[in-house]
């Protein structure tokens, strides 16, 4: 038998342990802590809320958000020796009708970090392994029926030059040249992250939608995207310019 | 969650099933998924997949619930039928919730655990999704998901089966598609007098042998055996321009442009008419078309000359498709409404 058969059996066999287990892994052990998200939604600096209205900054087009949810998932955490720590099988889907989202990072070792990471949307793996639960139910209205994939971020709304009245973006794409799940890595500046045994520390992060229209698109050139294509790529990779880590608390 | 990522290695899913199931009882049950020795290996159906009796019953009564639709008027088996190969009743298109029509002709249900995608254009990548498009779409049973978990909960008749597939009785999104994906599993159709020559040499008689020679020269290098298909997409050249852009809507490559997933050619008998809008009523007729296809530049390459056939040699292979028809797929009780 190869070295790697038995990997992988000695693997499958870890695994099958890790799925019959019915409890969750002890967070209190002293060994891994949690690790809230902040996610802070802005337009330009100011407060963001759903319909409200809003002016952009760019191209001055006059617009109000209906909907604004999006994926975040394979957080990571990057530790003062250097090496990555992620927190794998978790995934969040971020919803601005919430107002301040709080993205609760379960399982972090213990430790000191210096910069995070996170997938914007969903891994290709989870869009290629049938019906998932959680944040990932089909029941979310993140998911296209049609052309199976999670939409990765959902932004609709209404806008004041777009011939329908309004915008509808879709967002997604996990396969090949229309992948369009970006990974953010974000530095804290220096500051350091704390995971202990029994305290939650925070990541405070801002999100400012009024990106999406930053990279060259309007809502009225483009006022609707359902599926995945350049367009989606173009505005996933704006809308991720709009993330920026602000500050912690330990 | 892990369990499921291991779903391509089936010995590993043993592994699994047998520390982490409670149901021991797979041998002679009626319900167990059983690929049939002259089938190639399924993609669904083994490992953390295998249908569990609870699991196919469950399907099974939701796949006949017209509650499903928002009008009530259709389920999942009203454009399936079994007396059709679980293709709809001999229609072009399907007629959903209050009366409207679809968009394609309604593909059969079998052998589903075989194919590597789904749908004509195959935009759906695995089993378990393929409820979600008919469930949401206006023109089917015009539902969202949430909808149709709210209705399966209300309905107390659930609750049982939902206590002993899964060990809840409120049921999720997922356990309402895993079951689903299970109950069309189990219906595998591998019991016709083809598959009997397959397996003995007999059971075909000199026609339909003539009918399987033409075949296998002319037809099975997209129609593979013993599935019928190759699951690849091809533009058959039913059209200079194809209305239906076909797999180009998921690939979103123009070279796809009136492509479609290749049937299987098993009980074709049964799902008349033919082709992705349902525009041959008769096998004659599907079959001719291949004398001379359109040209289009999407066109498979193996169809430019067209495929030379005599009127006899269309009668030979209609005898042959005819006897791919399973008997015992269409009066099975064990999927029966």
């Amino acid at each position: 038998m190869s070295t790697i058969s038995k990997l992988l059996i000695a693997s499958a066999v870890a695994l099958t342990f890790a799925s019959c287990s019915d409890d969750e892994p002890a967070n209190n052990d002293g060994t891994s802590g949690e690790v809230v998200l902040k996610l802070d939604h802005r337009w330009n600096g100011n407060p963001f809320a759903l319909n409200q209205s809003l002016t952009h900054t760019v191209n001055a087009e006059g617009l109000s958000f209906t909907t604004l949810k999006y994926y975040i998932s394979n957080v990571a955490l990057k530790s003062t020796e250097g090496d990555w720590h992620k927190a794998t099988d978790q995934y969040f889907l971020a919803d601005a009708a919430q107002g301040e989202n709080q993205l609760k990072v379960k399982n972090v070792p213990t430790g000191s970090y210096t910069d995070i990471r996170f997938m914007l949307g969903v891994d290709s793996l989870r869009n290629v392994s049938g019906a998932q639960e959680g944040a990932l139910a089909v029941s979310n209205n993140m998911f296209w029926s049609w052309n199976t994939g999670y939409i990765f971020v959902k932004a609709e709304g209404s806008s004041s030059t777009s011939n329908s009245g309004q915008f509808t973006y879709h967002l997604g794409g996990f396969s090949g040249p229309n992948a369009a799940n970006p990974v953010i890595e974000l530095s804290f500046n220096g500051a350091l992250l704390e995971v202990e045994g029994g305290s939650a520390p925070q990541v405070h992060l801002m999100v400012d939608p009024s990106h999406l229209w930053n990279g060259g698109e309007t809502t009225a050139s483009t006022p609707m995207v359902h599926m995945p294509g350049a367009k989606a790529k173009a505005l996933m990779t704006a809308f991720k310019n709009g993330i920026t880590w602000d500050h912690n608390h330990n | 969650m892990l369990i499921r990522m291991l779903r391509a290695l089936p010995i590993f899913g043993w592994v699994m099933l047998a520390s982490c199931s409670p149901d021991t009882e797979e041998l002679g049950n009626p319900y167990a998924f059983n690929p049939p020795e002259h089938f190639p290996s399924p993609v669904y159906g083994l490992g953390d997949q295998r249908p569990s009796p609870m699991g196919f019953k469950l399907g099974k009564k939701l796949f006949y619930d017209r509650q499903l639709s928002s009008d009530g008027s259709v389920s999942c088996g009203s454009c399936h039928a079994q007396v059709h190969a679980f293709a709809d009743h001999n229609t072009k298109l399907s007629m959903g919730v209050e009366g409207r029509l679809g968009i394609r002709n309604a593909p059969p249900v079998f052998n589903m655990a075989w194919h590597p995608a789904f749908m004509w254009d195959g935009g759906i990548n695995h089993l378990e999704l393929v409820p979600v498009a008919p469930f949401t779409h206006p023109l089917e049973m015009n539902l969202t998901m949430a909808q149709v978990v709210q209705k399966v909960n209300q309905d107390s008749s659930y609750r049982s089966l939902a206590q002993q597939a899964f060990g809840t009785s409120q049921l999720q999104d997922h356990h309402i598609l895993i079951s689903l994906a299970q109950f069309m599993s189990v219906i595998v159709s591998a019991g016709s007098r083809y598959d009997m020559h397959l397996s003995t040499g007999k059971g075909l008689n000199t026609l339909e042998m003539e009918g399987l020679s033409l075949f296998r020269q002319h037809c099975s290098h997209c129609h593979s055996e013993p599935l019928l298909s190759d699951f690849s997409y091809r533009n058959n050249g039913l059209d200079s321009l194809s209305e239906d852009e076909g797999r180009a809507l998921i690939s979103l490559n123009p070279s796809d442009r009136g492509r479609f997933k290749v049937p299987s050619l098993r009980n074709a008998a049964l799902t008349y008419p033919y082709m992705h809008d349902g525009r041959f009523m008769t096998l004659e007729q599907a079959i001719a078309h291949y004398r001379s296809p359109q040209a289009t530049p999407n066109l498979d390459p193996s169809l430019s000359a067209g495929i030379p056939l005599s009127d006899q040699d269309i009668e030979a292979l209609v005898a042959f498709i005819k006897s791919t028809t399973d008997e015992t797929l269409i009066s099975d009780t064990r999927w029966m409404e």
